[in-house]
């Protein structure tokens, strides 16, 4: 790092061979890695483009003044929507992620490329022929939505669609063990993995568990819709479907932090304060992975409430405290990058961050979104009692558009942003336009979210449902177009992005392998770092004004509980 | 740096700062009281999530669904007005479209098990107090499984009932009610 902040920005790095040199970070980057990566990135961004537009239908059609589309369609946006996002636009970019932090941050090859063409083929394959079933498929065969619950009639079709996708993500992730693996063997590193590439194993080993669980869900009902299997255990399915229903929300929650760690990096110089407690953080998330996955069933028959405590309660909540480590870990790292470039003050070195950089942007805006839209009302929906006010109704939805929508999709932008310029190598065709993007879908999903979870809290509105107006429940005309509008805002923003990514990477000035977002110091080791006192008011006093939030919303959760009749 | 392997060789002994100290505590002992609020609730609260299940052929609960409505003299009535159940068992069945017996007339105070199940596939039951739009619960309804909800309605009122998962085209029809009247 100290050796690359001597040289000039703007100075092309040497061609060793395969390799050239990234002036910015200092990377070696091997002809092999680019051509995959930059494939299965923009895959994902020709899908977040079509699911941004797919949800469009959605959000008009749930805003009822407006009712769009009918029920039949409904469900077929709808299913189509959910595949495209967070299948499909969020695997795919999380396969780009996983080259990039193993081939790319270790200074190393792509070892099997032809095993990575292969993935992305079957993925591609695989997606392609589930999202054409679903368009396709004739009246008697219901839609599976994301979830495709058994005994629904599902089109067998769908389900090998689902399956090839998932062998083809299965050999993404051989393609990122191998070249770790190799890379540690030829001696490409020395030491521990850098925090990038164990953040993006943490994920990997957690999809590996659960393309296993899902797997088995997928080829049970396999076996059911073609016939050979004469019944499925109706609950026995959604508790393994949920193994990979809710163990992928692990992998999007792993990447999303490695992003978040790249992106602080990238744009402040940012280092980790703490080295031990942001990877102690990481593996908590891989411990407490198969315990999660409960909170799916907390309004369920069949299980028993201690079981749904154990589990839901991550036995002591420990995949949300890694969580709440991590939203402490980054900001304080910023602060701490901030203030050794001479920024002090209690809160005053925020105001010296880099806001208009759009990959700084893409932290400042996906990390407290996803802690207060996503956090804490993930952590107050998956407590036992608490869930059956809100299971399926729209608060489900509005958390988790708080998670992979405002969360990972916008941290996912920034990397993108940041991909483009360090690898693809083209000036972004507007800084300032994508800047203003990621804040106007920040905002517009903010609204989003907290409309629907209004509608689901307080109004008990179902989610999944293409018509209210059919049943007695009472609805908010104005909270439904406030959702309504903000829902388009978002898919405005999100599609502004599509169009600066895509069109920076045909019509972007070539540039320079220089400096991404001009990170203004060298590195420094953490020695370094450690002799010094760390300041970190700035950060502690964020994480208790979340504290506060929090509680104050954990406890509203309760009162409520106890104005309701006694069941139980 | 995030991109090095982490600096020196021996990080992992590396002392915490006094801040992340502090926030450390902070989030064991938040998560340490988030899980015992749960078994808290459980002996001190009014609302729990029930457990007790049974499993049953679809087709059996169907059964026992129209027998408990037949018994009662649902089949007879007219189906605006309701069935009043003698007892306390309650016995509702989910079928594409439609909640079987579809109105049920039950006393304020008085404790029923509230028996749901499906022929078909999931359903959900959702329960809304008619005027008053948070005051709601939902359950999965899950073929297979035969879940007994207990419920004391402490105000007189309309409940309704509407289908809170996907269940195909129809869903949105998949209506029912629970009338609550004060105790004879
Ligand atoms: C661009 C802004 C977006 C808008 C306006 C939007 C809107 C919606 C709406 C209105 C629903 C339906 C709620 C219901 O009736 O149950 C929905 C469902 C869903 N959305 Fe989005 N969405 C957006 C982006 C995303 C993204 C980026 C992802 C994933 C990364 C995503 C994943 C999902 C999923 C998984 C469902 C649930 C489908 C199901 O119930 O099976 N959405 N979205
Ligand atoms: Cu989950
Ligand atoms: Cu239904």
């Amino acid at each position: 790092m100290a050796a690359v902040a001597s040289r000039m920005p703007g100075e092309r790095g040497p061609e060793v061979g395969e390799f050239w040199t990234c002036l910015t970070t200092g990377l070696r980057v091997h002809r092999s890695v680019v051509p995959p990566l930059m494939v299965n990135a923009v895959t994902a961004v020709v899908f977040l483009l079509i699911g941004g537009l797919l949800a469009l239908l959605i959000a008009l059609t749930r805003w009822e003044a407006v009712q769009l589309l009918p029920p039949s369609w409904y469900y077929v946006v709808l299913t189509l929507h959910s595949w495209s996002m967070l299948i499909f636009w969020i695997i795919f970019m999380e396969v780009a992620i996983l080259y990039f932090a193993s081939a790319i941050v270790l200074n190393f090859r792509l070892v099997t490329p032809g095993a990575a063409w292969l993935a992305y083929v079957l993925m591609l394959g695989g997606s392609l022929l589930a999202a054409a079933t679903v368009l396709f498929q004739d009246a008697t065969y219901d839609q599976p939505l994301l979830t495709s619950y058994a005994p629904l009639n599902i089109h067998p079709l769908f389900l090998v669609g689902a399956i090839i996708f998932a062998v083809g993500a299965f050999l993404a992730l051989g393609v990122f063990f191998a070249t770790v693996w190799r890379a540690s063997q030829e001696g490409a590193y020395q030491g521990s993995l850098p925090l990038v590439t164990f953040g993006a194993a943490i994920a990997a080993i957690i999809a590996v568990e659960t393309l296993l669980g899902g797997a088995i869900a997928y080829i049970f009902q396999l076996l059911y819709a073609i016939g050979i299997l004469k019944t499925i255990d109706a609950e026995m399915y959604r508790v393994v479907w949920w193994l990979l229903g809710h163990g992928s929300q692990q992998i999007n929650l792993a990447a999303m932090v490695t992003s978040w760690y790249l992106l602080a990096h990238l744009t402040t110089g940012a280092q980790p304060a703490s080295e031990k407690v942001s990877r102690t953080a990481f593996v908590l998330y891989v411990l407490f992975i198969n315990l999660g996955a409960a909170h799916h069933h907390l309004s369920d028959p069949g299980v028993t409430s201690a079981w749904r405590i154990w589990n839901a309660g991550y036995a002591i909540y420990g995949a949300a405290m890694g969580s709440l480590i991590h939203a402490f870990a980054i900001p304080a790292a910023v602060e701490l990058a901030l203030r050794r470039q001479g920024h002090g003050g209690w809160l005053g070195w925020l105001r010296h961050a880099p806001w208009g950089n759009p990959a700084f942007a893409a932290l400042a805006v996906s990390l407290p979104l996803f802690g207060v839209m996503g956090g804490i009302t993930g952590i107050t929906f998956g407590t036992e009692q608490l869930n059956m006010m809100v299971h399926n109704t729209l608060a489900i939805p509005g958390h988790f558009h708080g998670t992979v929508v405002a969360g990972t999709s916008i941290a996912f932008m920034g990397v993108a942003y940041a991909v483009i310029r360090l690898i693809g190598l083209r000036e972004l065709i507007s800084a300032k336009l994508a800047t203003f993007q990621t804040y106007l879908f920040g905002t517009g999903m903010a609204v989003f979210v907290v409309t629907m979870m209004w509608l689901g809290y307080f109004f008990g509105i179902p989610r999944r449902h293409p018509d209210v107006s059919a049943t007695p429940l009472a609805t908010s005309p104005l909270l439904e177009a406030l959702m309504g509008i903000s829902g388009v805002v978002a898919v405005i923003g999100g599609s502004l992005f599509v169009l600066l990514a895509v069109g920076t990477l045909l019509f972007g000035r070539h540039r320079e392998r220089g400096p991404v977002f001009m990170p203004t110091i060298s590195g420094g080791s953490q020695a370094g770092l450690h002799s010094e006192p760390h300041d970190l008011r700035g950060t502690l006093t964020l994480c208790l004004i979340f504290l506060a939030v929090f509680l104050a919303i954990y406890a509203t959760h309760w009162i409520n509980l106890s104005s309701l009749w006694r069941i139980g | 740096m995030p991109l090095t392997p982490p600096q020196p060789r021996n990080w992992w002994d590396l002392p915490l700062g006094g801040h992340e100290k502090i926030w450390l505590s902070i989030v064991v002992l938040l998560g340490l009281s988030m899980f015992v609020m749960m078994p808290v609730w459980h002996v001190f609260g009014a609302q729990n999530s029930p457990t007790e299940t049974y499993r049953v052929s679809p087709d059996y609960y169907w059964e026992k669904a129209t027998k408990f409505a037949a018994a009662e003299g649902g089949l007879s009535r007219k189906v605006e007005a309701g069935i009043q159940p003698t007892g306390d068992d309650v016995y509702l069945g989910a079928l594409k479209f439609g909640w079987f017996p579809n109105v049920l007339v039950l006393e304020a105070g008085r404790r029923y098990r509230i028996h749901v199940s499906s022929k078909d596939v999931n359903h959900g039951f959702s329960i809304h107090k008619a005027g008053e739009p948070s005051q709601k619960a939902n359950f999965q309804v899950v073929p297979g499984y035969e879940h007994v909800l207990p419920m004391t309605f402490t105000e007189a009122g309309t409940y309704d009932i509407v289908c809170q998962e996907y269940c195909g085209l129809g869903h949105q029809f998949m209506l029912g009610r629970i009338l609550v009247e004060r105790g004879r």
